[in-house]
């Protein structure tokens, strides 16, 4: 393996998990592996910009991810064959996912403006911190953390609404 | 003391189905495959197994090239898997170019030029070859449909491309090596020579097109 391979092996392999399940809470678990697929061929095609920092890496997958869910919603649709086999086992995966309780707030987060729900999603899905969350997304920190605050006050009111908050 | 609203925003990430103990793999298993995608390799094997496939039929006394070594309809001329280059496509798997002979209308040169590519085909390989050419001709393929101002939206795009990609690069390959041996296209030494080639994938999709 050559020292450019092994950095995006690995960096890809720590993260695998991770876009996956963000890819699939944005387009279900039908399309996602295929954005998984397509993710991964791109940052191949793209190996020379891997940071080299871990973090930074994984935050520079995420933004490859985010951009082919921006392809996917502009309507692309793409088959990868180097996906199948993720496919098949969602297929044949006799666990549907657990009744969660979280409807509720997800249609409240539904109904924010989409910068501030993406924002929301993802540093609460994704677990992103804000700042990283800023930079997914091409803005600055302060401008996320303000919207952020202002995405919770929202988020705050409509809940209070449906259900007694503190 | 966490904030309520932070508990309520976590837990409403939505539950994800369990894809079992081998999701581990299959994702590593990708990881590997999407470099193969992403910058097509060689692949040795396929080949051995064509030439296996071709010798079969010698050993059978000529039973039928054409249903030796696959069930595909190969057009006319395209039987025999001697002029053959195999490729990964982005959707549809493995794919297998076949090349017809050379007709040059020009009987000085006519025997001499399939006699070069015939043992080009035989003596090299053909996907080594053509790999250093094949990422130049995707990304001038894939410039010019960027610099478009309709963009195309056809969902094959990617295996279009590859396959237009790899056509070209299998023919600046075998060029080169006709150039080496005194028949240089750019010089207009095979003008009007004609020859056919047909694409076939595992999992191809022409949505009712034809692939030659």
């Amino acid at each position: 393996m050559t020292p450019s391979v092994e950095p995006l092996t690995r960096a890809l392999e720590s993260s695998a998990s991770d876009l996956l399940a963000y890819l699939e809470r944005r387009v279900g678990a039908d399309d996602a592996p295929d954005l998984l697929g397509e993710t991964m061929v791109v940052a191949w095609r793209r190996v020379k910009e891997l940071p080299s920092d871990d973090e930074r890496a994984r935050m520079w997958l995420f933004g490859i991810a985010r951009g082919t869910l921006l392809n996917h919603s502009r309507g692309q649709r793409r088959r990868w064959a180097l996906a199948d086999r993720i496919r098949l086992q969602v297929r044949e995966s006799a666990t549907a996912p657990p009744a969660d309780e979280g409807a509720e707030v997800r249609d409240a987060i539904d109904r924010l403006e989409p910068e501030l729900a993406e924002l929301v999603r993802l540093v609460h899905w994704e677990r992103l911190s804000v700042a990283d969350a800023a930079g997914l997304l091409g803005i600055p920190a302060s401008t996320a953390r303000g919207r952020y605050q202002r995405a919770k006050d929202q988020l705050r009111a409509a809940l209070r609404q449906a259900a007694a908050l503190p | 003391m966490s904030d309520p609203m932070d508990v309520l925003l976590d837990r409403s990430a939505p539950h994800l189905a369990d894809r079992g103990s081998g999701r581990d793999a299959a994702l590593a298993q990708m990881v590997h495959d999407a470099r193969d995608t992403a910058r097509p390799q060689k692949r040795p094997r396929r080949r051995i197994a064509l030439l296996s496939g071709a010798l079969a039929v010698v050993l059978m006394g000529g039973a039928g090239i054409a249903t030796a070594n696959s069930d595909w309809p190969w057009g006319q001329g395209l039987e025999n898997p001697d002029r053959s280059y195999t490729y990964t496509s982005p959707t549809w798997g493995q794919c297998e170019i076949r090349y017809s002979g050379f007709e040059t209308h020009n009987p000085l040169i006519q025997a001499d030029v399939n006699r070069v590519i015939d043992e080009w085909f035989a003596n090299t390989d053909v996907e080594a070859a053509a790999d250093p050419y094949a990422a130049k001709h995707l990304a001038q393929i894939e410039a010019d449909q960027k610099a478009a101002a309709d963009p195309d939206p056809d969902p094959r795009l990617a295996d279009l491309n590859a396959w237009q990609a790899h056509d070209q690069a299998l023919s600046t390959a075998l060029h080169e090596e006709l150039k080496a041996h005194g028949y240089d296209s750019g010089a207009g030494d095979l003008a009007g020579t004609e020859s056919r080639s047909q694409l076939h994938c595992e999992g191809e999709d022409w949505g009712g097109e034809g692939g030659e």
